[in-house]
């Protein structure tokens, strides 16, 4: 049995960038929302697909950025796995062909298995949570989750539907694009390796966010009942799932001594929530934590590796940082991946 | 490695072809957990691998929407140690040999003792707005996998080839989207499935390729006493390979004139245990092949002393 680590950190962000206020000059709906001053996000890219931009496109540029920052050649890796929500070629929203395959073809990855995790902004941490098991039982030895995450069409449902601040759409408003690449293959030192992945899905909640073609317009729509998953019983459920497989590795929250923590990236106050809950269920402080919504907004499935890179590229995470990375997702999922992570830097 | 992973259980769901994608992998996961005689709370993994869902809900997962009609964890309490994590595996008709991989992995290491697969797919508007021409069965079917009692039983190494040819843009044979520029407002009952014109010597040959390089890397297996069992993505693809592999028998999912699409292998597995044709120490070999183009395919043997 070997464990498995972050060996590499790739990603690619759509050319065009926007202010939350250029956007929303774009409502076409009537509706007034004031998106920055909720949610503090004040820039975003968003996907132009007419300019060719799309999951394929950028799934590869960011696969391709994550191989340059690694040891490895294409033809090196056994598995592709893409996890964005939603798959666009062109303006093809695919269920088959699987976007990995083709994501494969394009970087040369020729002696890769691919298929797609689909698990809402989950995505990529259940498919590292499915690399690390394969790693750690031997069936697999250097893999690649690649996630794209092209998830605008529905801030242009939000902009051409979204009518009062109680609407279901407003959290839409909040969205963008962004893809990461990770590789993650065998950990050769107790420096560089992820320490454990858990994911659980309160299915109770599962229909509290859910996207699909709008009836109203032509546009994809995501109606999300905020308050319901944002209610506190929920911003715990994290801490209390991390509280319990810590007690049986006999440790606490404050024992793990994490340099950072990622939260999902949904709004400056919900990730401040989501600490201050952290601190109450752990009795402990919660480590310094790393914010890109404001300028990144929420890019579902991509966000904390996004994060993760954005701190990274400007040297801000010391080789051999141990970082807790929180997902939450609709689903709903919850999750927790403790890591100390050394090749991903420098 | 020092195990072995079985199906537990197989079941088909019956419902009538008018029920929906989320319904018919509930109906199917649900009978497959009667049958084994364990309760939801029991299952720790729960893998979707269906592709066509009703009205094209793309968030959340469709495997929540399923843990949630199966009644399995609805919340976590904290402090009991249970819960199911859920997602969804995408990979047309090979996604569940793709999830036999990655569960393998999770049975292995301790993550999971049980875990539940299920696949359902129906067109998105349902069968009222079904064209002719929409190649896929209404159909869903669930496999439990859990640890086998000896190492001779169940699944021996899987052999999931990269997707066929591979300059950017190939062909993948199938291709099935919603195009968001055409859809209208329509787009919750609207879905485009493309088939390539020479689909099916393509898919023949890509599985062909795929059985004959799995044969080659397992000289153990005798295909003279084991059964090819198959999805079913044209007419005598079974049959048809069991006779050039020189198979015992072929078979390949019943689901009429339909592709079984995301349910065919485990179709296939379950209408030949409902016919008696899975004594124990029987000899299969696994065999799915769908867009991509690609293949996937895995020796099996029943649980049970022969």
């Amino acid at each position: 049995m070997s464990a498995a680590r972050l060996g590499a950190l790739g990603a690619a962000l759509p050319q065009r960038e926007y202010t939350t206020d250029e956007l929303l000059t774009r409502m076409s709906s009537g509706g007034q929302f004031d998106v920055e001053r909720i949610t503090g996000i004040r820039t975003r890219r968003m996907v132009d697909r007419s300019a060719g931009e799309d999951s394929l496109s950028l799934g590869a540029l960011a696969a391709q950025d994550c191989l340059a920052r690694s040891r490895y050649e294409a033809a090196d890796l056994d598995v592709i796995i893409s996890a964005g929500t939603t798959v666009h070629d062109g303006f093809h929203m695919v269920f088959e062909p699987a976007a990995a395959h083709e994501i494969a073809r394009r970087i040369g990855a020729d002696n890769a298995m691919g298929y797609d995790v689909v698990n809402a902004c989950g995505g990529t941490m259940t498919a590292i949570y499915l690399l690390e098991n394969m790693i750690r039982a031997g069936l697999v030895r250097t893999g690649m989750v690649v996630t794209a995450e092209i998830i605008s069409p529905v801030t242009e449902g939000a902009l051409a539907e979204a009518k009062g601040i109680r609407d279901l759409q407003f959290p839409a408003l909040t969205l963008a694009d962004a893809a990461v690449a990770v590789i993650v293959d065998r950990a050769e030192d107790e420096h560089d390796r992820i320490h454990y992945v858990d994911m659980i899905t309160s299915a109770e909640f599962s229909p509290l966010c859910i996207a699909k073609p709008s009836d109203a317009s032509e546009n994809m729509i995501m109606l999300t009942d905020n308050m319901t998953m944002q209610a506190a019983p929920r911003r715990e459920t994290w801490a209390k799932l991390h509280r319990d497989r810590l007690v049986k590795r006999g440790s606490t929250f404050a024992d793990e001594k994490f340099d950072f923590i990622v939260f999902h990236q949904l709004g400056v106050a919900f990730t401040e929530k989501l600490a201050e809950s952290g601190s109450k269920i752990h009795e402990a402080e919660m480590p310094p934590r790393l914010a890109t919504v404001h300028k990144y907004a929420n890019t579902g499935a991509s966000t904390h590796f996004l994060a993760l890179y954005d701190y990274i590229s400007r040297g801000e995470i010391p080789k051999g940082s141990k970082v807790c990375l929180v997902p939450t997702a609709s689903g709903m999922i919850f999750g927790v991946m403790s890591a100390t992570i050394d090749s991903l830097v420098g | 490695m020092n195990m072995s992973v079985i199906i537990e259980q197989s079941a088909i769901s019956a419902a009538p072809a008018t029920t929906g994608s989320i319904e018919h992998a509930v109906l199917a996961g649900r009978e497959c957990l009667e049958r084994a005689g364990i309760a939801p709370g029991d299952i720790d993994v729960l893998v979707n691998v269906g592709v066509y869902r009703d009205g094209n809900v793309v968030e959340p997962a469709n495997s929540a929407l399923i843990q949630l009609g199966l009644d399995m964890h609805l919340d976590y309490e904290a402090g009991s140690g249970r819960s199911t994590f859920s997602f969804d595996l995408r990979n047309g008709a090979c996604g569940v040999l793709n999830a036999v991989h990655a569960a393998t992995a999770l049975l292995a290491n301790g993550t999971a003792g049980r875990i539940l697969i299920v696949s359902s797919d129906a067109h998105p508007g349902g069968i009222a707005h079904e064209p002719n021409d929409f190649r896929y069965a209404t159909a869903g079917a669930a496999w439990l996998l859990s640890k086998g009692v000896d190492r001779e039983s169940g699944f021996g190494p899987l052999r999931i080839s990269p997707a066929r040819g591979r300059s950017a843009g190939a062909d993948p044979g199938i291709a099935g989207y919603l195009d968001l520029k055409a859809m209208g407002s329509a787009g919750q009952r609207t879905i485009t499935v493309d088939v390539a014109d020479d689909y099916d010597t393509v898919i023949v040959a890509t599985a062909a390729a795929t059985l004959r390089d799995y044969l080659a890397e397992q000289p153990e297996i005798v295909t003279g006493s084991a059964t090819l069992v198959t999805n079913n993505p044209v007419p005598e693809f079974a049959s048809g390979l069991a006779e050039e592999f020189g198979f015992a028998a072929g078979y390949q999912a019943m689901t009429g004139d339909r592709d079984a699409g995301s349910s065919g292998l485990a179709i296939a597995y379950h209408q030949l245990q409902e016919q008696g044709a899975l004594s124990p120490g029987a000899e299969l070999v696994f065999l799915t092949a769908g867009s991509g183009p690609m293949a996937g395919c895995v020796s099996y043997r029943v649980e049970g002393a022969v």
